[in-house]
């Protein structure tokens, strides 16, 4: 059976076998969410690489360590994920500014210079804004708002309960639109409407 | 038709936008509302901008690809991970046939250990055996000088008795299964009764106490003793009747039963 359909726990228990081919099959299918999480939350490419990294070094030792009843495996992914780009954040107790940014205006075409160079600028904008906020808000915006996420899958992920989660990301978007207003739209001001 | 308060539009609105597709009927209720008031007008234009933002940089994000010098070096881990384990594997014999050499050394130390507290015990009761033969060997003396005429056979093997009433040990080997004959042909430096001597000694050949094929000799000892002379009268040798009251010696072979076996005279 070709590995590329299998479902995650058939390729972990195949790669605890020492499965080549099911650890490479996993690693291309969660690494990019794996590296990009990481990147997102930390602001930082090598801190990205080196959870990556650690993250599968981790699948690889411990492979049966997860268990299909606590959770599904991309919440346990995650969830990895997640506490090893906090420890990252904290050994590097300052916060971490984008190092290779936004180099999408390399590939630009001449024609749309300008219509690139805003989009890149309201992207980098929209980061800086992300990673100001706070960890457990930044979290959840990044697993919702731009893995996809549902309340649920993120709940499991970050070991919370969904009502905590909606709260969260309530209280991030708030934040998030604040910080984005002069660009994006006004604040947010919370006024009784009588419509 | 669905209607949206303010209030449930402003904790709702963000995930109307967001989920626009699957939720048609609640989008249209709000839009509907946000046309009617202009504050939550506001707050779904400020959703739909930050959600327009999110998902420019969701977008941008999953241009960036995972270095692919990652995967290698993460490939070569796993392959050293697992060759690790079958080495550990492997490795699992030598530690079992070392735990098996230990208990084999193991075993040889308390062989060891008991020889040793077997060859302490027998030499205490050897000590204690010489202390009852010193007692005993004494009695028989006294015996010996109160009656004049002693058994051979009750001579207290390893023990002689000297002149002055000093003990005076003297052990000989004899090995095991060895006819007196081999014995005596073992020591060159000794001869018969015909010029047999030990640094000027001159002892005559053993002479049978009891025969050999009623009490077979395995082992024993010869002990060196004095005897009055009157004792030569039970082996059928005559004595002079002037010097019946003198001692001479006399080498015994005790068995290992402790029964005499022969017996010597030595000048």
């Amino acid at each position: 059976m070709a590995a590329e359909i299998l479902s995650d726990q058939d390729l972990l228990r195949r790669m605890a076998a020492g499965d080549e081919e099911a650890f490479v099959t996993l690693y291309r299918r969660w690494s990019g969410c794996v590296y990009r999480f990481a990147r997102q939350m930390s602001g930082s490419t090598s801190i990205a690489e080196d959870v990556t990294q650690d993250v599968f070094l981790a699948l690889i030792r411990e492979a049966e360590r997860f268990d299909a009843d606590r959770g599904s495996f991309p919440a346990y992914l995650y969830g990895m994920t997640r506490n090893l780009v906090r420890r990252a954040i904290e050994r590097a107790s300052s916060f971490v500014t984008m190092q290779d940014g936004d180099g999408a205006l390399d590939q630009v075409e001449a024609g749309d210079l300008f219509a690139e160079m805003e989009r890149a600028e309201t992207v980098a904008r929209v980061r800086r804004a992300i990673l100001a906020l706070p960890v457990h808000y930044r979290e959840v915006v990044i697993l919702c708002d731009l893995h996809g996420m549902s309340y649920a899958e993120a709940a499991a992920a970050l070991g919370c309960a969904v009502g905590t989660i909606r709260s969260r990301l309530n209280r991030a978007r708030a934040l998030l639109s604040e910080r984005l207003g002069s660009s994006t739209s006004a604040p947010v001001e919370t006024k009784r409407c009588y419509a | 038709m669905l209607r949206l308060r303010c209030k449930k539009f402003a904790s709702s609105v963000h995930d109307l936008v967001r989920n626009r597709p699957a939720d048609a009927e609640r989008f249209e209720a709000a839009l509907a509302h946000a046309a009617e008031c202009a504050e939550c007008a506001r707050r779904l234009a400020s959703a739909q901008a930050l959600a327009l933002a999110l998902h420019g940089l969701a977008v941008e994000d999953e241009r960036d690809g995972v270095p692919e010098e990652l995967e290698r070096d993460l490939v070569i881990a796993f392959r050293q991970h697992f060759a690790s384990k079958e080495r550990v594997a492997i490795g699992s014999l030598p530690a079992r046939a070392r735990s098996l050499r230990y208990a084999w050394l193991l075993a040889v130390c308390a062989l060891f250990v008991t020889g040793l507290l077997i060859a302490y015990r027998q030499s205490g009761s050897n000590r204690s055996q010489s202390v009852q033969d010193e007692r005993a060997a004494r009695a028989e003396r006294h015996e010996l000088r109160a009656s004049g005429s002693p058994a051979i056979e009750s001579v207290v093997p390893e023990k002689a008795v000297s002149k002055k009433g000093s003990l005076n040990v003297v052990r000989k080997g004899v090995r095991r299964g060895e006819s007196l004959r081999q014995r005596r042909e073992r020591a060159p430096g000794r001869r018969a009764i015909d010029g047999d001597s030990i640094a000027g000694e001159i002892a005559t050949e053993f002479i049978p106490l009891v025969p050999p094929e009623l009490l077979p000799f395995e082992s024993g000892q010869i002990v060196r003793v004095e005897l009055p002379r009157a004792a030569l009268v039970s082996l059928g040798w005559p004595i002079n009747a002037e010097r019946s009251g003198e001692w001479v010696r006399a080498d015994v072979v005790i068995g290992a039963d402790g029964l005499a076996r022969a017996v010597r005279f030595v000048r």
